[in-house]
C-alpha cells in the first residue's frame, strides 16, 4: 500500500503543476473578538488531492468552510482577504454563495444523508439546481453519481430505501455521491473519515483517490497516515498560521519548519 | 370540655421537635464517631436527617388519616345518636298519602339525611359562634333550655344554618361537638406522643454503623413515589367519578341514542324544568351537534393556528437574528400566558361585532358564530403550535442544514425540502396537541359560540351560532332548571365522558407520533 501510494504522489506532481484552481492571499477570519485564521496564502491545484492537517482548533476546517462561503451562515464570522476560484473573487458581492456553492460541494465530518430515500438524497441537488429535465435525466444523474461514489452497485436494487438505514461508509459515500451529483469543481472534505471504522475508511479513501480525476478536492483530517495516503499536496496549519505547504511526500520526509517536523513526528498536537 | 389543643400548635410543636432532632441527632453522630469521622458509615448530616424525619412524618401522617377518620366516625356517631322516632324523620300524611313504598322509603332516606347534615351545619355554626368569642361553654348548658334566640343569634354572627333548630338537633349537635372534640384531642395527643417517640427512637439508633444514609434515601423515594401516585390516582378517580352516572345514562337514555342524536334539548334549559316534573317535556339529548359545534371551532382555529403557529416557529429558529429572536419569542410566550377568558371577551366585544360589520348581519345573524369562536381560539393556540414546532425544528440536526446548503440549497429551500419534512412527524405531534386543546377549551366558546338552549341538526354556516360539548355542559350544570338527578346532569356526565375520550385518543395519537419522531436521527 504504501509504495503504491508514494508512486502515486510523484504521478500527481507532474499532473497538478500549472492548473491553479483556489488562490487564497492574506485570509483572515474572525469569530467575534477571537482572530482564528492569520494571513494564510495558500494555491490549490486542480485534479489534485490537497490535505490540511495541523492540532485541533488550529484553524483548518475553518479555512475550508471559506471556501465555499459556509461560513456565512454563522453570523460572528468575518472574513477579509482575497480567495479566488478561477481566478474570479468568491466573497465578491456579485457573488452568489448559493451558486458558488453548486461548483464546490462539501462532505462533512459525520454522514449526514437527509430522512429522504437513497434515490432523493442524490436527486436533491440536480432538482434544486434544475440540471435534469425529464426523470430519464435525473435517473440517469442519479446513477452516475452513485457510480462516482462507488456505491451504485450496493445500493442499485433499494434506492427507495431510507438513505439513515445505510451503514456509517455507505452513507459518507451516499454524501459524496449527493456532492458530485452536482457536477461541481472542487470538492471539500472536513474529516470524511473521522466516523468511520478502518475498512469504510479505506472505501473512501480509495475513492477520494478516483474522484481526483474529475474534481480538485481539499481534504481536512487528522490522520497523517490519511493524509500521506490520499494527497499530493499537504498544508500544515498551526494556530491559525499556515505554517507549511508543500508537496506530501515533501513535508512528510523532509518539513522545513520545525514546528511542521514536531507535529508529524508526533511532539506537538 | 377542659383541654383543648389546635391542630396549628400540635403542628408547630412537631417542626420543633423535628428541627431539635436533626441538632441533636448530629451532634449524637459526632460524638458516637468520637472525632473520627470517617468511622461512621453516615455522615453525621444525615444522621441528624435520619431523628427529624421519624420524629415528623409518622406523626403527620397519623394526623393526616385521623382526620380522615374522624370526619367518617362523626358520620357514623350522628347516626347513631338520632332518635328514630325523632318527628324531624317523619313524613307527614299529607305527603305519603297514595305514594308507593319504595316511594315513601326513598324519601324517608332524604329526610334522614337532610336531618344529619342540619345537625352538623348547626355544630359547625355553634363551634364558629364560640371561636368568635362570643359564648362561652357555660352558655352552651344554657341554650339547651331556651335556644329560641340561638338562631338568631348564630345569623347575626355570620353563620350558616339551613333548617330552623329544634331541641332534638340542637341536643345532638351539641353531643356531636363534644364527640368530635374528644376524637381530635386523641388525635393530636397520640401524634404528639408518636413524635416523641419517634423523637426518641432516632437518637438511640444512631451508632457507628447504624445505616442512617440509605433510611434517609428511602424517606426520600417513598415521598417522590406518593407524590407521583398522586397525579396518577386523580386521574383515575376523575374517570371513577364520571364514569358510574355515564353508565347509568347510556342506561337509560340508550348509547346509540346519545352518540347519534340530531337534537339537543334538555328539558331543564329548553322548559326551566326537569324532565317529568309535571311529564310535559321530554329532554332531546343527541351528542352530534355538539361535537359538530366542538370540531367545526377547533378546525377554524386550527386553520388560524397552524400557519401562522407554524410560519413564525419557522422564522424564529431559521431566519431570525438572534436578537430578534430574544424579543419575539418571549412575546409570543406573553401570549400564551393570556387567561382564555379574557380572549373570551375579546371576542364577544370586539371580533364578533367586526365580523357582523364585514359580512352584513343576513349572513351573520349574531355576532357569536363558528368564526368569531374560531378565529380568537385560533390566535390563543398560535403560541403553542409555534414554541412546539420551534422545538422540533430546533431539534433536527445542524448537519441537515449544512448537508443542504452545502449543496447549493437557498435558506427557504433548506426549511421547505429538508427541514420541514425532517421535523414533519413533530409538528403533526404539536398540531394534535392543539386540536386537543381546542376541543377541550371552554371559556371562549362559552361567550363566543353560541348559547342556544337547543339546537336540532348540523349548522354548517361558519357565520352561524353553534353549541359545543363544553358549553353545554356549563349550561346544564349552571341552569335553572335542572335537578342534580334529573337526566340532563346524567347527559352532562356523558358529555364529560365522550370529551375525556377524544382528547385522550388525540393526546395518545399525539405521543406517538412524537415518539416516533425521536427515532428519526439516531
Amino acid at each position: 500500500m504504501e509504495t503504491k501510494v508514494n508512486n502515486m504522489q510523484i504521478d500527481t506532481r507532474i499532473v497538478g503543476e500549472d492548473a491553479i484552481k483556489i488562490a487564497a492571499r492574506d485570509v483572515q477570519v474572525y469569530y467575534g473578538d477571537t482572530h482564528a485564521i492569520k494571513d494564510v496564502n495558500v494555491d490549490i491545484l486542480d485534479k489534485t488531492v490537497t490535505a490540511f492537517i495541523g492540532p485541533s482548533g488550529c484553524g483548518k476546517s475553518t479555512f475550508l468552510r471559506c471556501l465555499n462561503r459556509m461560513n456565512d451562515t454563522i453570523s460572528i464570522a468575518r472574513i477579509e482577504g482575497d480567495i479566488r476560484i478561477d481566478g474570479e473573487d468568491i466573497y465578491d458581492r456579485r457573488v452568489d454563495p448559493v451558486q458558488l456553492r453548486a461548483k464546490v460541494g462539501m462532505v462533512f465530518q459525520k454522514p449526514n444523508p437527509f430522512p429522504k430515500s437513497i434515490y432523493e438524497n442524490v436527486a436533491y441537488g440536480p432538482r434544486i439546481h434544475g440540471l435534469a429535465r425529464t426523470k430519464a435525466d435525473l435517473d440517469v444523474i442519479v446513477e452516475q453519481s452513485l457510480r462516482r461514489a462507488a456505491l451504485w452497485d450496493e445500493v442499485k436494487d433499494r434506492l427507495e430505501a431510507p438513505g439513515t438505514g445505510l451503514s456509517g461508509g455507505q452513507q459518507q459515500r451516499l454524501c459524496i455521491g449527493r456532492a458530485v451529483a452536482t457536477n461541481p469543481e472542487i470538492l471539500l472534505m472536513d474529516e470524511p473519515c473521522s466516523a468511520l471504522d478502518p475498512i469504510a475508511t479505506a472505501q473512501v479513501e480509495e475513492l477520494i483517490d478516483e474522484l481526483r480525476s474529475n474534481f480538485s478536492v481539499v481534504i481536512v483530517t487528522h490522520s497523517m497516515q490519511q493524509a500521506a495516503r490520499v494527497s499530493q499536496k499537504t498544508a500544515f496549519f498551526h494556530l491559525g498560521h499556515l505554517v507549511e505547504f508543500d508537496e506530501t511526500s515533501k513535508i512528510f520526509t523532509n518539513p522545513e519548519d520545525p514546528r511542521t517536523e514536531s507535529y508529524i513526528t508526533g511532539r506537538i498536537g | 370540655m377542659p383541654l383543648t389543643i389546635s391542630i396549628s400548635i400540635v403542628l408547630i410543636f412537631i417542626a420543633v421537635l423535628a428541627a431539635v432532632g436533626f441538632v441533636l441527632g448530629r451532634a449524637r453522630a459526632l460524638s458516637v464517631a468520637n472525632g473520627a469521622e470517617s468511622g461512621l458509615h453516615s455522615l453525621p448530616k444525615q444522621h441528624g436527617w435520619h431523628v427529624a424525619l421519624s420524629t415528623a412524618v409518622p406523626a403527620i401522617i397519623l394526623i393526616a388519616l385521623w382526620s380522615i377518620g374522624s370526619g367518617i366516625a362523626s358520620n357514623i356517631y350522628t347516626n347513631s345518636i338520632i332518635d328514630p322516632n325523632a318527628p324531624e324523620l317523619q313524613l307527614s300524611a299529607s305527603v305519603t298519602d297514595g305514594l308507593p313504598e319504595a316511594e315513601i322509603e326513598v324519601r324517608l332516606a332524604a329526610q334522614r339525611d337532610l336531618f344529619v347534615a342540619s345537625i352538623k351545619g348547626l355544630k359547625t355554626a355553634i363551634d364558629g359562634y364560640i371561636a368568635n368569642g362570643n359564648a362561652t361553654l357555660a352558655d352552651l348548658e344554657r341554650w339547651r333550655v331556651d335556644f329560641a334566640p340561638l338562631e338568631a343569634r348564630l345569623r347575626e354572627d355570620g353563620q350558616i344554618i339551613a333548617a330552623s333548630i329544634s331541641q332534638n338537633m340542637l341536643d345532638a349537635a351539641l353531643r356531636l361537638r363534644s364527640f368530635d372534640a374528644a376524637v381530635a384531642l386523641t388525635g393530636r395527643v397520640a401524634a404528639i406522643l408518636l413524635s416523641i417517640a419517634g423523637f426518641l427512637i432516632g437518637l438511640k439508633l444512631i451508632t457507628r454503623d447504624f445505616r442512617a444514609r440509605i433510611s434517609v434515601e428511602r424517606w426520600l423515594l417513598s415521598f417522590l413515589i406518593f407524590a407521583s401516585t398522586i397525579a396518577v390516582m386523580t386521574t383515575v378517580g376523575i374517570l371513577s367519578a364520571i364514569t358510574f352516572p355515564t353508565l347509568a345514562f347510556f342506561k337509560e337514555y340508550g348509547l346509540f341514542n346519545f352518540l347519534f342524536g340530531m337534537e339537543w334539548a334538555p328539558a331543564g334549559d329548553v322548559a326551566g324544568r326537569p324532565e317529568g316534573a309535571d311529564g310535559s317535556y321530554i329532554s332531546a339529548l343527541g351528542f352530534m351537534p355538539l361535537i359538530w359545534g366542538t370540531l367545526y371551532i377547533a378546525f377554524v382555529a386550527l386553520l388560524v393556528a397552524v400557519p401562522l403557529g407554524l410560519s413564525a416557529a419557522i422564522y424564529l429558529s431559521e431566519f431570525a437574528p438572534s436578537r430578534v429572536r430574544a424579543f419575539v419569542k418571549p412575546a409570543l410566550e406573553i401570549l400564551a400566558g393570556i387567561p382564555t377568558i379574557v380572549y373570551g371577551i375579546f371576542a364577544l366585544v370586539t371580533v364578533g361585532p367586526f365580523l357582523q360589520a364585514v359580512v352584513g348581519s343576513t349572513i351573520m345573524p349574531n355576532t357569536v358564530s363558528v368564526i368569531t369562536a374560531g378565529v380568537v381560539m385560533g390566535m390563543m393556540l398560535v403560541p403553542f403550535v409555534s414554541s412546539l414546532s420551534d422545538d422540533v425544528i430546533n431539534a433536527v440536526p445542524q448537519a441537515m442544514r449544512d448537508g443542504s446548503l452545502g449543496l447549493g440549497a437557498t435558506p427557504a429551500e433548506t426549511v421547505t425540502k429538508v427541514i420541514l419534512p425532517a421535523a414533519l412527524p413533530g409538528i403533526v405531534g404539536a398540531i394534535v396537541l392543539a386540536a386537543s386543546r381546542a376541543i377541550g377549551e371552554t371559556m371562549i366558546v362559552v361567550l363566543a359560540a353560541g348559547a342556544l338552549s337547543s339546537v336540532t341538526g348540523l349548522e354548517t354556516n361558519p357565520f352561524g351560532a353553534v353549541v359545543t360539548v363544553t358549553t353545554r355542559i356549563v349550561a346544564v350544570l349552571l341552569g335553572e332548571g335542572s335537578g342534580f338527578d334529573s337526566i340532563d346532569v346524567l347527559a352532562v356526565f356523558a358529555l364529560a365522558f365522550t370529551l375525556f375520550f377524544v382528547t385522550l385518543g388525540l393526546n395518545l395519537l399525539a405521543q406517538r407520533i412524537v415518539a416516533k419522531y425521536r427515532e428519526q436521527y439516531d
